[in-house]
């Protein structure tokens, strides 16, 4: 018997590509909205990591030797500038001054208490910043009163330590990616594959129920099967789209300003991933698109309205949430085998280490099997679905 | 030709349909009077093998519906009323070719239907006009063509005129009896007792799923003592079927 796939498949495409809504959602939003939101977290997090340039304290009355302290060398580069607020408290609030120092005696020392306001991010960093360059000065001073009695503060010392770090990954210094990529773009990823077939998912079913369009569908020669198949191919697209238009924004985004695409922290290494690996995550991708769009599709067949196709949705969104959250901090290497069990971690798993440079064949086979068997199970699911008169013509 | 033969259909506990049995010919328009919740819409539904009937069959041109749906599909024209299921994104004309290519037409061919229809029904000049930007009596045109698109042999009609203006109505009612004047079978479901009148050839009355009277207009006047159809209705269905 003939196959009307093809026909409905791009009958859906072309429907879906006139609708400004879907092209907005799928396309422009990931393209634009993800890089832009890191570009915007990227920049504050630079900026913590560099420091303020300046600082602006307020002295309270008793506290003027620290106007002393600052002429200390330790302090030429500090950029701490001192004002005069009337209401020092009410200048900490408004954010004119960043802190307020007051000084007293403690054990027969000189004290000073910075006060900062714990709710401004730039009183915290302003903060870190003084007390960086008193610590500097303390130190600096002892070691000057010790190198008077002959001591140096290396002959105080226990012991001496270095940090070096080291992947163990074939043919890679480094790791593949830097802490950024690993983390946020799995996440992302696997959240846009999720969402990223829903909307075409709602409009292709519960919209076609909705606009007694699917009634003369079903009249037609086609079989449900191939309506079934060309729609799960319309929606699979859109989400594999969706999922690919951010990873080009995002790319985008870390070639025009790395640094504040990786949020600061890290460069990437530049990506080593075996040819093998990246083929399996390219399939892990494309069937894990296919498991979301079939299971997004069940749902939308199942309501009767595009309104209740659109909650049902937001709790396959929500639940999916749960595995890629959990998995957020872990890094490629931290992935333990059990872990290929469980759905949507395991994808997430398969490519934190692709984007380490880790190649782990059996991992990446169960993860892509079992993603298969639900992909499966849903198709067999939605055949079943098609085939119930009670559920097709739900209104 | 259109057989029904004892067409049941239940739903859960409902009788949506009780063994329904009648024929139309070649010709004929048949028309399928009664209340909301009468039946008729899945009695329809049921020719067209949208629904699978709880017992009984039915034959169009000798097919049987529960034996060869497919074939049965490639007979059979439905036309709703009310909102007219076109895809609103896509033209008139993408609407017609992309029902003609699932009704097994190749690219070509349905384009070539799709300008005659068009042509026939008068929107030669809004084909290529997305539907969202048509009158609704256009829309309804457009879903004429598009029910017809695969030269059916039996057509369904499911209340077409509801929401048309007098124009849009006369123009479905002279499609319909072109349509007749052309051989084909024609079952008319519509709560409008006039049109019933002036269209249809026999009436058959759906009364809780059951059909509890057929015949000519005449037939049917007679055997219940009244001077119309209205009346005939109210008596055979009760006045709370309405």
């Amino acid at each position: 018997m003939k196959s009307y796939t093809g026909i409905i498949f791009r009958k859906e495409l072309l429907d879906i590509f006139r609708d400004r809504r879907s092209i907005i959602m799928t396309f422009l939003l990931p393209l634009v909205l993800y890089p832009l939101m890191f570009w915007f977290m990227g920049s504050q997090v630079a900026d913590e990591i560099e420091g303020p340039s300046e600082v602006t304290v307020a002295l309270s009355e008793g506290a003027e030797s620290f106007r002393e302290l600052l002429r200390a060398p330790v302090f030429s580069d500090a950029n701490i500038r001192v004002a005069e607020p009337e209401d020092r408290m009410a200048a900490l609030r408004d954010g004119t001054v960043e802190l307020v120092i007051e000084q007293k005696t403690l054990n027969g020392l000189t004290h000073y208490d910075l006060i900062y306001d714990s709710n401004k991010t730039s009183s915290s960093m302003a903060m870190n910043h003084v007390t960086g360059y008193i610590n500097e000065y303390v130190w600096s001073v002892q070691a000057d009163k010790l190198a008077e009695i002959g001591i140096t503060l290396d002959t105080l010392a226990p012991l001496s330590y270095g940090v070096l770090s080291r992947s163990f990954v074939e043919g890679t210094e480094e790791s593949g990616a830097g802490i950024f990529l690993s983390m946020m773009l799995p996440m992302l990823m696997v959240i846009l594959l999720s969402v990223g077939g829903m909307a075409t998912a709602v409009d292709l079913f519960a919209g076609e129920k909705e606009r007694r369009t699917f009634e003369p569908l079903l009249c037609t020669g086609a079989r449900r099967a191939d309506i079934l198949a060309g729609k799960l191919g319309a929606v699979t697209t859109m989400s594999l789209l969706s999922a690919l238009a951010s990873a080009l924004g995002l790319a985008a985004g870390y070639i025009f300003n790395p640094k504040a695409m990786t949020l600061g922290l890290d460069d990437a290494q530049g990506l080593a991933i075996p040819p093998s690996t990246a083929l399996f995550v390219l399939l892990i991708i494309a069937v894990t698109a296919v498991f979301f769009s079939g299971l997004h599709i069940l749902l939308s067949t199942y309501a009767r309205t595009v309104k209740e196709a659109s909650t049902y949705g937001s709790f396959v969104m929500l639940a999916s949430y749960v595995p890629v959250f959990a998995s957020m901090t872990k890094l490629g290497g931290d992935f333990e085998f059990w872990t290929a069990f469980i759905p949507i971690m395991n994808v997430t798993g398969c490519l934190k280490m692709a984007l380490a440079g880790i190649s782990n064949p059996a991992y990446m086979a169960l993860t892509f099997g079992l993603t298969a068997v639900f992909v499966a199970v849903v198709l067999l699911l939605g055949r079943y679905m098609f085939k119930k008169e009670n559920i097709m013509l739900r209104a | 030709m259109l057989t029904l033969d004892k067409l049941t259909k239940h739903f859960k506990d409902v009788k949506a349909v009780r063994e329904v049995s009648f024929t139309v010919t070649g010709g004929e328009i048949f028309g399928l009077l009664g209340a909301n919740g009468a039946g008729k819409t899945t009695t329809l539904r049921m020719l067209a093998t949208m629904l699978t009937p709880t017992s009984g069959t039915a034959s169009i041109e000798g097919i049987d519906l529960l034996k060869q749906p497919d074939r049965v599909r490639g007979c059979v024209g439905l036309l709703f009323g009310g909102d007219a299921g076109l895809y609103d994104r896509l033209t008139a004309r993408e609407n017609i070719v992309y029902f003609a290519r699932l009704c097994g037409r190749d690219e070509a061919e349905a384009r070539g239907r799709a300008d005659a229809l068009a042509e026939a029904f008068a929107f030669t000049e809004y084909i290529d006009f997305p539907a969202k930007k048509l009158s609704k009596g256009t829309r309804q045109k457009v879903a004429l063509a598009r029910s017809i698109v695969h030269d059916p042999t039996v057509m369904l009609f499911d209340e077409p005129m509801v929401g048309l203006d007098v124009t849009s109505r006369k123009d479905v009612e002279d499609f319909m009896l072109e349509l007749k004047a052309k051989g084909k079978t024609i079952v008319l479901s519509d709560h409008n007792l006039n049109i019933t009148e002036r269209l249809c050839d026999r009436i058959g009355i759906l009364h809780k799923g059951e059909l509890i009277a057929a015949g000519t207009l005449d037939e049917l006047c007679r055997s219940n003592r009244c001077a119309n159809l209205e009346e005939v209705f109210f008596k055979l269905a009760g006045r709370d079927a309405e």
